[in-house]
């Protein structure tokens, strides 16, 4: 059984991102979502064909049962929708396995790829949706800025945290801030390699989430073309990326460094023990790319950051 | 006298009625070959930029031959509809097609955007070769058909008035 919204949380106006999902889902949903929305405690909606819909909380996690199952036709009219009535020009996106909407919420996709020459050419047969409710928290990394600032420059860092402690929205206002000079002495030149458009939330290639008025983006590309294609185009002081990954990502980075340029990242790990386990990011340390690395936590609702010693790890 | 009014009356209807029927299908002529010209923009648009549905429609909106329907259209998909039902609203506004014409363009509409790039061409391609069929057989018929209505129009307009008279 879903548990009741609670009523003592205050009611809030829902956000561009949320209403932009209310736009997607289907109708029947529209009522309830609404209001778990306005409750503003629910941080994924998930839609799973044939099974009832799942909504996660930060604390709690049930299924909407009284509504039945999320249908098959519903499940394509769900993904039309996404796609703004063309999953032709969301190609690229629904391989990758994601589409963001409006307003920066990303949905995850699954279903059955397509794969030629070991790369998926098509996603069909769509099955889940994962809807992730992007939150902006302007201010999050102001009183951090400056751990990213020596000797007036900025420093190629890593961030590590477990998934959902909130490295993509300290990122994006660590992008404000650097971009703004926010609690830093001067602005930089800021560039932001945004794979999956969570950081940045673009619409046609503009910013729809707040990344600072010294930033640029390109968004839905992988690291390894955006990367040097900031570089060569954009000369940016610093370079923000969310979740590396493979090998392909951390070559990137090292190229990067190469290059002189800043690269502020973000990786999983839920500790510097785990990551020291990856063999691309030892080497990206071992060149030099990440003199600084901070552990991102969340504690009592906040985003806290703490400086990581690699040197006894490694 | 009263015959001779009348004489002139039953001329002019029917002179009237001719030109009436000429400008149906000039206008039908006019809505086949702003579609056709829409759809070649759309091909064009889906090749080179895959661009999504709504901007293809906001875009039309502006600088389409039908610019009127598709600003319909636009208003409608901004109103959260999709395509084929936002089609069915705003359908009224290209005058003078055929059921059959008005069954091929929600064909289109309700089945465009679910597919793949490739899928999408192909359907407007089809679309579009459809259209072009419909214009040079209405254009063959509409010198023929044009010629014919006024012939018609001003000989039964004749006819009648000396009838009267």
């Amino acid at each position: 059984m879903p548990v009741n919204i609670k009523q003592h949380e205050e009611i809030k106006p829902l956000s561009f991102s949320e209403s932009s999902i209310l736009k997607v889902i289907p109708q029947r949903f529209v009522g309830i979502i609404h209001k778990y929305l306005m409750n503003g405690s629910i941080e994924e909606i998930r839609f799973r064909v044939n099974r009832p819909v799942q909504i996660v909380g930060a604390d709690e996690d049930f299924l909407l049962t009284q509504y039945g199952n999320f249908s098959i036709t519903e499940a394509n009219e769900m993904l039309k929708a996404i796609c703004g009535q063309s999953v032709y020009a969301m190609e690229n996106e629904l391989c990758m396995g994601f589409v963001t909407l409006e307003g920066g919420a990303r949905v995850g996709i699954s279903g059955r790829p397509l794969v030629e020459g070991g790369r998926i050419i098509r996603l069909t047969n769509i099955s889940s949706f994962n809807i992730r409710i992007a939150r902006e928290a302007v201010g999050c990394a102001e009183r951090f800025a400056d751990f990213f600032i020596e000797d007036g420059r900025p420093q190629s860092s890593l961030i590590i945290s477990p998934p959902g402690a909130g490295k993509t929205t300290f990122l994006r206002d660590l992008a404000r801030c650097l971009s703004d000079g926010i609690g830093i002495d001067r602005p930089f030149r800021v560039s932001i390699a945004d794979e999956r458009n969570e950081l940045s939330g673009s619409i046609d290639a503009v910013p729809t989430l707040n990344i600072g008025r010294r930033t640029d983006i390109m968004a839905l590309v992988p690291k390894r073309i955006s990367i040097p294609l900031l570089i060569r185009s954009m000369s940016p002081d610093v370079i923000i990326t969310d979740e590396l990954s493979g090998s392909e990502d951390m070559e990137a980075v090292e190229e990067a460094s190469k290059c002189g340029v800043v690269i502020i990242a973000s990786v999983h790990a839920s500790g510097a023990e785990q990551l020291s386990k990856r063999m691309g990011f030892l080497k990206a340390y071992q060149d030099g790319c990440f003199p600084k690395a901070f552990r991102l936590f969340r504690h009592a609702k906040r985003i806290n950051l703490v400086p990581l010693n690699f040197e006894n790890l490694f | 006298m009263m015959n001779f009014f009348a004489a002139i009356t039953a001329f002019c209807i029917s002179f009237g009625a001719g030109r009436i029927a000429n400008e149906r299908l000039k206008l039908r002529l006019k809505a086949i070959t702003g579609l056709k010209e829409d759809f070649s923009k759309i091909n064009t648009s889906l090749k080179y930029e895959r661009t999504a549905a709504v901007k293809l429609v906001k875009s039309l909106a502006v600088n389409g031959s039908l610019h009127t329907f598709w600003q319909s259209m636009l208003e409608n998909l901004n109103k959260n509809e999709d395509l084929y039902d936002a089609f069915i609203r705003c359908k009224h506004l290209i005058p003078s097609l055929t059921d059959e014409e008005y069954g091929m363009l929600g064909n289109f509409f309700i089945s465009f955007g679910s597919s793949n790039v490739e899928a999408e061409l192909i359907r407007v391609s089809l679309l579009y070769n459809s259209l072009c069929e419909s214009e040079a057989k209405l254009k063959n018929d509409f010198m023929n058909k044009t010629k014919l209505a006024r012939t018609l129009s001003v000989l039964g307009g004749i006819a009648i008035a000396l009838l009267i008279l």
